[in-house]
């Protein structure tokens, strides 16, 4: 059955100014976000992949609208999140939550835990639930996030970084939000504690119908929870498929940068030099002309890569590819070509 | 590889802090050998003590003074057992460090370039004079030795950078460290730990901050100075995949113990201790099942269990584990490992 997408996100865009020189005049602006478009269907992941600074999180924050889009349209359940007043958009907020990277600085160290959790339906709901209603739901949360009874009482500073992450689980899950924006959410855990909290995720996912968009920079993590996947670079999703696609036959170089790039925990395949990046993440406030990763790609096909912007277009039914290696920039139409050898030749 | 004799040694080392809540060892009777030449990896979760024995080898424990015990054999001394003057000459020049972050471990008052080339300097004031080495020779100019020394530093910095593939050095010396980017910061680094040419380097987590096309080439950088300069590397991470992919030899840590230690393939391929095959599962992460649960949290080392450290956590626990400590036995060619249940002490 193709249902409607719950959450569907067309060229959503956003800069911010760079301010600097006399008198803070505004001298530049940093793409954060460019042209970005995705679905998530129900009880689906959809996974978002790239370095540090590529906009992984403003994608996050633009959809929630903590920050306003320069352009594009945000939808949920079919309604255009972008044309919310401020009551509608609350109300929206209440069924999209966040979990954050750091659970120290996420959780109010002078609440309690069940206060900490409980809290979402005070600002959302106040008054419209009694406090024996409150405590069952607290309590129902408490059991399925795997913590005890006992540690609603207690402050955060009492729980480690893994059973603070779930704290925050708790918190968004208490107004039974539809979506989950998961912003790195297992990165600053140690393996075991990420390995738990990861079961975790799925095992809600399952039983709650959650739809999950899982920001990481870990390829392994991704190819773990994700059924789709997006990879950004520098504001830009350069290639989005499913996650068996993307992961078993990568076809952006960036891609195929990254996984080549992934340490694997078997010493008989070790990283190859030949085989790894240049150069360092290019800069977001002064991206490249053209494809923004040509300065680093070791498949760049000649100038067109430094002066066309590739198209992110269909290769297949199931993954769309920003990159002229695929796509022949000259003719103008919507081009199935491939990589094959012929295509290259006429560059 | 040659086994010719080792460069380091530590024997039977303990750590202890004394803090107002009791006394918490934080190492309990760490062996580890390392040869020339020789990449060794420490694994450990966050609280395992891998830093502080990484730590008290060079004798830099921050406060509260760790207590320690045992000995730390190089080149025929106990490290232990220098004096403060002894040591600092051995620091930074026989065996240097890298840490995880390189923003605090720069100087953000200097250029990098200045930084560089006062660790230059004082590797040659260090090499070049018996007794005590003066700190007045860093910023003499007065003679014309200490000219001379001073325009010999200068003129290696652009080179040293060079050697560890700093794009542009030239135009980076220039710079302060805020201006650089995580991984150039991470590449000063090494060359300042190489400006006194160390046979021992000791890495705690150097990749950990940087993003993985980046720490990709790290890893490489440190792999070929192994190889081309003979160098020791005493690596310390919380990632399996990297210690895979860059080690000779690894040893696994655990509650301030090191539970299993064998060469890379052979830990990878068979392990022997319940934690190393389940650490190595959760790593690998290639399916669901493969979020095995470590149960639990890493014990509190004010009160650390009776017994075998891990038995609250193992899943193949037997009554004598909770009683008696297992010893650190051979279990295979090169291969130790700390389960009385797997060499056969009980059971």
């Amino acid at each position: 059955m193709i249902s409607q997408p719950l959450l569907s996100v067309r060229n959503l865009t956003r800069s911010f100014p760079v301010q600097g020189g006399f008198f803070n005049r505004t001298v530049n602006h940093v793409r954060a976000v460019d042209s970005i478009s995705f679905e998530i269907r129900r009880a689906k992941t959809l996974g978002l992949i790239g370095e540090s600074g590529c906009g992984k999180t403003t994608v996050a924050k633009l959809i929630l609208r903590l920050i306003e889009p320069d352009r594009g349209e945000v939808q949920f359940n079919g309604e255009q999140v972008l044309d919310f007043d401020a009551a509608r958009l609350r109300a929206f907020r209440g069924r999209i939550q966040m979990i954050y990277q750091d659970p120290y600085s996420s959780l109010n160290p002078r609440m309690k835990v069940k206060d900490i959790i409980a809290e979402p339906l005070e600002i959302h709901y106040r008054h419209k639930y009694s406090a024996v209603e409150i405590q069952d739901r607290v309590a129902d949360l408490i059991k399925r996030v795997g913590l005890h009874q006992n540690d609603l009482s207690k402050y955060p500073h009492m729980f480690s970084g893994g059973q603070r992450q779930r704290i925050g689980i708790a918190r968004a899950l208490i107004l039974q939000p539809q979506l989950l924006l998961l912003d790195e959410p297992t990165s600053a855990l140690d393996v075991s504690i990420q390995a738990k909290l990861l079961k975790l995720l799925l095992q809600l996912q399952r039983v709650m119908q959650l739809t999950f968009l899982f920001i990481s920079h870990d390829m392994r993590v991704i190819q773990l929870m994700a059924d789709e996947v997006a990879v950004m670079y520098l504001g830009r999703i350069v290639e989005y498929g499913s996650v068996e696609e993307v992961f078993t036959n990568p076809r952006h170089p960036y891609t195929q940068a990254l996984l080549a790039a992934m340490p694997s925990p078997d010493p008989g395949k070790r990283l190859d030099r030949l085989v790894q990046l240049k150069g360092e993440i290019g800069d977001p406030s002064n991206i490249p002309s053209g494809c923004p990763f040509w300065p680093r790609c070791p498949q760049k096909i000649g100038d067109v890569c430094e002066s066309a912007p590739p198209q992110l277009l269909p290769v297949n039914e199931t993954t769309t590819v920003s990159c002229h290696l695929y796509h022949d920039p000259t003719s103008g139409e919507k081009s199935y070509l491939g990589a094959s050898d012929d295509s290259l030749a006429q560059h | 590889m040659t086994r010719s004799s080792p460069l380091l040694e530590v024997k039977n080392l303990h750590v202890r802090f004394e803090t107002l809540r009791g006394v918490l060892q934080a190492v309990n009777g760490v062996d580890l050998t390392i040869f020339p030449g020789q990449i060794v990896g420490l694994i450990g979760e966050s609280g395992s003590g891998k830093s502080v024995t990484a730590k008290s080898i060079l004798n830099v424990l921050s406060t509260p003074p760790g207590i320690t015990d045992g000995e730390i054999w190089y080149r025929g001394r106990n490290l232990l057992e220098l004096s403060a003057k002894e040591m600092s000459r051995l620091r930074g020049q026989s065996i240097a460090m890298v840490s995880q972050d390189p923003m605090s471990s720069l100087n953000p008052v200097f250029t990098v370039g200045e930084q560089l080339r006062d660790a230059l300097l004082w590797a040659d004031i260090v090499q070049n004079t018996t007794g005590e080495p003066s700190a007045f020779n860093l910023i003499n100019r007065f003679t014309s030795a200490g000219r001379r020394r001073f325009r010999q530093a200068a003129a290696q910095v652009v080179e040293d950078l060079r050697q560890v593939e700093l794009p542009a050095p030239h135009q980076q010396v220039k710079n302060y460290p805020q201006q650089l980017s995580g991984g150039m910061r991470q590449r000063v680094l090494t060359a300042m730990a190489c400006a006194g040419e160390p046979d021992l380097i000791i890495a705690d987590e150097p990749t950990t901050a940087l993003d993985v096309t980046i720490q990709a080439q790290i890893l490489m950088l440190l792999r070929e100075l192994a190889q081309t300069r003979g160098v020791s590397i005493l690596y310390i991470s919380h990632d399996l995949g990297v210690v895979a992919q860059l080690c000779d030899r690894v040893a696994v840590m655990y509650a301030g113990e090191i539970v299993e230690e064998a060469d890379v393939r052979d830990i990878f391929e068979n392990p022997q201790h319940p934690y190393t095959e389940a650490l190595i599962r959760a790593t690998t992460m290639a399916s669901e099942d493969d979020l095995v649960e470590i149960p639990g949290e890493v014990p509190n080392m004010l009160a650390p269990p009776k017994g075998c450290h891990f038995w609250p956590r193992c899943p193949k626990m037997v009554e004598q584990c909770a009683n008696e400590k297992p010893r650190l036995a051979p279990v295979g060619q090169d291969h130790e490992s700390k389960c009385g249940r797997v060499h056969g002490e009980w059971i």
